[in-house]
């Protein structure tokens, strides 16, 4: 071989041939020949080629040795996180619904946009942009986005500009290509109807926690459970085929559907708001019950906020006062006071009392709100003339131990058991602590303390035939799968007698027909039903206010009651319920017998008297 | 493959005794007698038995030996053309399903991205549709066009037999409409 090579270069050149026999001499001769010193440089070619060779393979080995062993978990890691997202899967807010199905609350998709301000390059342009897109002040945006470092001096490297962007707002932005602002996908809580029940329904942090009302009692219902997501993906965040994922599905929250009726709500609000402002007041409550399931169907609380901008409202109309504070109910609890006494048979319909218009109890002089001269009357002239005497000398008949038993089944001093956030249980203080004229007072609702959905239950409890139903605010939950869960049946306990609530509820209705309440009178329905009109206690000391709350609890229709309706107003020019507060009631009763198409019914018998009308 | 045995110019065969079968190689040989010169005694697939031997070396100055026929050899041509395409028609498979694995995949997130933007707009729509249903904007927009609310009075409400209140009100106890599609959205209503 080598010589047929050496032929080859042969047969071209002597000189080449020569070389050629030269090179390939030494190559095999170098030991024994005169050129030993020229032999020995292809050689040392050969082993520096060789040693080149090995050093590139040995630096090739090292590296893949780095590579592969040492670095290897690294890499990997590395590998594993620029292609591997773990995405969590925020679980939809449940919807909160009225009870006709329409949606009250309800979340939708946002954008919450942040900022890494290292990456921003003219603050005071991007923030007046900004500003221009979300309706926001520039100086705070501006000062957000220039500000680099933390109170420590750590370089910042992510703020949040606004959370709860609306989609088309985020969609503006994005189209601005802001330097160093970025979006992540976020819910914000949506109220369609505004400022409808918002003291009802609450509000929702931007975190998504419900702060307020039903968002906030029913948190754990309504936020579900978030899932996750581990996909991998390309640089383009396009997701790798067939590169496997595992993923856990959110479970969607729960949808709350409330017996709030929507259109009774939005009228007993604007009636509310109406009655409010003609009397001077400075707010108000109203509640629309069912007596018989205890479905709140409308609970309004003047002055009222939009939860939608909750921040922005004051303070003080965020409570929901028909739950949350109480006050002296007034005349409204002496149906109290003639239901327990005539469910002992401690006085009788057509028992007479001789009623002067005042009356000294201990150190107390107790008047009636209307000079007259003492008079012959009947727990139906009591009740329809709200009498104050009369009311004191019922209750003397009864005693404190019995009526503070009936106070309490009547549900005074504890919660209604509604669960809503805040809800008070009124002040009732217990019986052995009661002074000479507590009795006396209580008779006819001053030295206690109710919330306007107590007393509301009280009525209900009478028109329900005796039988104290427990409000509710809920009807039932939806599931992931669409079904109704229907909420508990309500706790129901009997106060009086069928034949008491029967007897009371002639005297409610003799009390609008003919009584303080006449205002209140819908033509064709028999309303049955009381006024109240309560001196405003003074704060942290004793004594009263000159201010009142005057208010009208009643339902209807009378014979075949169907609705409660408590109206209560706060601190109104004209105090007496029987001016302020009955025809707030009578707007809303008569909307909402309309609306629930209560067909009209007869008058009930008028209850024994002794006082003539008129 | 055939055709080969009669293209051989030249079959010698040596003579043999009678008693003596043939040997199996010879009767199949086919190459030309020039290029039998590298016996191959231990040839594969053709045993030479001891005794025979012995009886040929008397007459071995006769005989000579002859290489053995290269057994004709089939073409692997078909067999490699076939393992070719089949190996082909695997990988064109194996290219093909994955490609439209990898397209399936694609189009299923092509789907998922429009089945969000689905689900966004009927969101959009649900919220649309309450807020423009809602009590206040409906008063408005009636007071705006010169309407009144009714006198309460005026409305009268007649006593149905066979239609109680309570009978209304169960029978709108039923479960929200966009509630009942919970399950078929698979998001939040």
């Amino acid at each position: 071989m080598t010589h047929g090579k050496h032929e080859a270069h042969g047969s071209r050149t002597p000189r080449g041939k020569h070389e050629a026999h030269g090179r390939h001499a030494h190559s095999l001769h170098a030991p024994h020949g005169k050129h030993a010193g020229e032999h020995q440089g292809p050689a040392h070619r050969v082993v520096a080629m060789f040693v080149v060779a090995a050093l590139g393979l040995a630096t090739i080995l090292t590296r893949l040795v780095v590579l592969q062993v040492r670095d290897a978990n690294a890499l990997a890691s590395m590998a594993v996180d620029q292609r591997v997202r773990d995405l969590t899967l925020p679980a939809p807010r449940g919807t909160i619904f009225d009870d006709a199905g329409t949606e009250l609350a309800m979340s939708l998709p946002a954008k919450d946009v942040y900022a890494d301000p290292q990456l921003v390059s003219d603050a005071a342009a991007e923030a007046r942009t900004i500003a221009s897109v979300l309706g926001a002040k520039v100086a705070p945006l501006r000062h957000l986005l220039a500000t680099k470092t933390d109170a420590h001096g750590n370089a910042l490297h992510f703020v949040y500009v606004e959370r709860g962007v609306s989609l088309s707002m985020a969609s503006r932005l994005q189209q601005a290509g802001l330097a160093g602002i970025g979006f992540t996908a976020d819910t914000r809580r949506y109220y369609p109807a505004g400022a409808l029940a918002p003291q009802v329904l609450g509000f929702v942090g931007v975190d998504g926690t419900g702060l307020a009302g039903l968002e906030r009692q029913y948190q754990q219902l309504l936020a579900g459970r978030a899932g996750n997501e581990v996909v991998q993906e390309d640089p383009d965040g396009t997701l790798i085929p067939q590169a496997g994922s595992s993923s856990t599905p959110p479970v969607p929250g729960d949808d709350l559907v409330l017996t709030i009726d929507r259109d009774i709500q939005y009228q007993a609000q604007e009636a509310l708001a109406q009655a409010v402002r003609s009397n001077g007041g400075s707010g108000g409550s109203v509640i629309v019950m069912d007596p018989h399931s205890g479905d709140i169907l409308a609970m309004a609380t003047y002055p009222w906020f939009d939860p939608n901008t909750f921040a922005e409202a004051n303070p003080n109309y965020l409570r929901n006062r028909a739950v949350t504070d109480v006050y002296e109910p007034g005349s409204v609890n002496k149906v109290i006071t003639l239901a327990s006494a005539l469910q002992e048979h401690t006085v009788g319909m057509r028992e007479r009392f001789s009623v002067p218009d005042q009356l000294r109890v201990y150190d107390a002089v107790i008047h009636d709100d209307e000079t007259h001269p003492v008079e012959q009357m009947t727990l139906s002239d009591i009740l329809a003339y709200s009498s104050n005497i009369g009311a004191v000398k019922v209750a003397d008949t009864l005693g404190a131990d019995r009526f503070y038993r009936y106070l309490t089944r009547f549900g005074f001093g504890r919660t209604t058991g509604t669960g809503f956030p805040g809800e008070s249980g009124g002040i009732l203080p217990p019986v052995d602590t009661w002074s000479g004229v507590s009795l006396a007072t209580m008779a006819f609702g001053q030295g206690l303390a109710v919330t306007p959905l107590q007393m509301a239950s009280v009525y209900a409890t009478i028109a329900n035939g005796g039988v104290w139903v427990q409000p509710r605010l809920v009807r039932g939950t939806v599931d992931a799968n669409g079904k109704l869960q229907p909420a508990p049946a309500p706790e129901t306990r009997r106060v009086v007698s069928t034949r008491t609530a029967d007897a009371v509820t002639r005297m409610l209705a003799y009390a609008v027909d003919v009584g303080t309440g006449v205002k209140a009178q819908i033509p064709g329905y028999w309303v049955a039903g009381k006024t109240g009109t309560a001196r405003i206690p003074r704060q942290n000391r004793p004594g009263y206010t000159k201010k009142y709350v005057a208010s009208f609890i009643g339902f209807a229709p009378a014979a075949h009651p169907a609705l409660v309706v408590a109206a209560v107003i706060d601190d109104p020019s004209t105090i007496y319920g029987g001016v302020a507060a009955a025809p707030l009631f009578k707007d809303v009763a008569r909307f909402a017998l309309a609306r629930l198409r209560i067909p009209p019914a007869a008058q009930p018998p008028i209850p024994p008297h002794a006082v003539s009308p008129g | 493959m055939s055709a080969l045995p009669a293209k051989a110019p030249v079959r010698t065969r040596p003579s043999a005794p009678p008693r003596k079968p043939p040997a199996p190689s010879r009767k199949r040989s086919t190459v030309p007698a020039r290029e039998r010169t590298n016996p191959s005694p231990r040839a594969p697939g053709r045993p030479v038995s001891p005794s025979t031997s012995r009886t040929k070396r008397p007459r071995k100055a006769q005989l000579r030996v002859v290489k053995p026929a290269r057994r004709p050899r089939r073409s692997r041509a078909p067999l490699l053309i076939l393992s070719g395409m089949m190996i082909a028609g695997l990988l064109v498979g194996i290219v093909t399903l994955q490609a439209l694995v990898s397209q399936t995949s694609f189009r299923m997130q092509d789907l998922q991205a429009r089945t969000h933007t689905l689900q966004l707009q009927y969101g959009q729509l649900k919220a649309q549709t309450a807020s423009l249903s809602a009590p206040a904007r409906i008063a408005a927009a009636a007071r705006r066009q010169g309407m009144v609310l009714p006198d309460a009075s005026q409305v009268q409400t007649l006593r149905v037999p066979g239609l109680t209140p309570a009978a209304s009100k169960s029978a709108r106890a039923v479960v929200p409409p966009s509630a009942a599609l919970k399950p078929v959205i698979g998001e939040g209503t």
